[in-house]
């Protein structure tokens, strides 16, 4: 009985631990493996945000999207695609990367920077390069 | 025919001149760096930050912009981060932090590698609300671009950012912002 009584505290406290752990020291998202939720080319993607912003913010806000479009300005840490989406790459942008490639990257949409006219997408990793 | 010679060269020389005006000088930080800390002692750091913000600065007026995109913040704690996105500062309702303003006395000439204390005054918009905030910034020019640092206070409250009891003691009244640019031509 005593053991019993011992084991279901130990139990207890175990999962109650594992609760605490799980809902306070949670992982961040982990973008690249994460389902895509829209795929659209960078131009489109802009056009959703430049035609009605709200609306695409709703749409598109902290969704995992997949876009492509020729790199037109090359920067450390990101790329720009149709002088139209910024891309902010998780580890970098690839060292092989040169203006006028053709570009497939998922990321997660941060949403639209009106003084640049830009969408601006986070935690990037390239797909496939052409 | 002289007339219409004279008239053509004056419409040359005009359209010259407003060509430069239209070329004001434009610096600009696609990928700027902006920090908040509200922590308090003893508790969990309660800190953020975003390395995209755009900055762009009119080198001819010293008219100054900056943009960030709330959802772009970064916490070490992701649930501090979704509380953050989704409670307090509700960024599918409000998506971005702007602000716009000008650096007094902002001349591009005097700017050197030692860096100089410059006033910006103007109005930050953040969670459907709008504060003036005046601060120094420091600014500098190194390797063609201008550098520009600093850091101002605000209050949650300011924005109409409400703090659950429940947390208030863990998260600091006045927030410290600390702003860091490299803007190029």
């Amino acid at each position: 009985m005593k053991y019993i009584l011992m084991g279901l505290v130990a139990f207890t406290l175990a999962s109650v631990g594992l609760v605490y752990n799980m809902v306070f020291n949670a992982q961040h998202r982990q973008i690249a493996t994460e389902a895509t939720a829209f795929t659209i080319p960078a131009e489109d993607l802009q056009f959703h945000f430049a035609n009605d912003e709200t609306k695409a913010t709703n749409q598109f806000i902290d969704k995992v999207v997949e876009t492509h479009g020729a790199v037109t300005e090359i920067a450390e840490n990101y790329i720009i695609l149709e002088n139209r989406v910024q891309v902010d790459f998780l580890n970098g942008v690839e060292e092989d990367t040169n203006k006028g490639d053709i570009l497939n990257v998922k990321g997660r949409c941060v949403g639209f920077d009106e003084l640049l006219l830009l969408v601006k997408i986070d935690q990037a990793t390239t797909i496939k390069t052409k | 025919m002289k007339n219409r010679k004279t008239f053509c060269l004056s419409i040359v020389l005009l359209s010259s001149v407003f060509a430069i005006n239209l070329n004001a000088q434009k610096y600009v930080d696609k990928s700027g760096n902006i920090k908040f800390e509200a922590s308090e002692k003893l508790f969990e750091p309660v800190e953020a930050a975003n390395e995209s913000v755009t900055a762009v600065l009119n080198a001819d007026t010293g008219d100054f912009a900056s943009l960030a995109l709330v959802t772009g913040f970064r916490f070490k704690n992701s649930l501090m981060e979704e509380h953050f996105n989704e409670n307090y500062i509700e960024s599918e309702t409000y998506p971005k932090a702007i602000f716009k303003g000008k650096l007094i006395g902002f001349d591009l000439s005097s700017l050197t590698d030692t860096s100089i204390l410059v006033e910006v005054d103007g109005k930050l918009e953040l969670h459907g609300k709008e504060k003036q905030v005046k601060t120094a910034v420091s600014l500098q020019k190194l390797n063609g671009s201008i550098v520009m640092k600093g850091d101002f206070r605000v209050s949650p409250s300011d924005f109409d950012i409400e703090i659950p009891s429940i947390v208030s003691n863990k998260i600091a009244k006045e927030v410290l912002v600390t702003i860091s640019f490299n803007l190029k031509s």
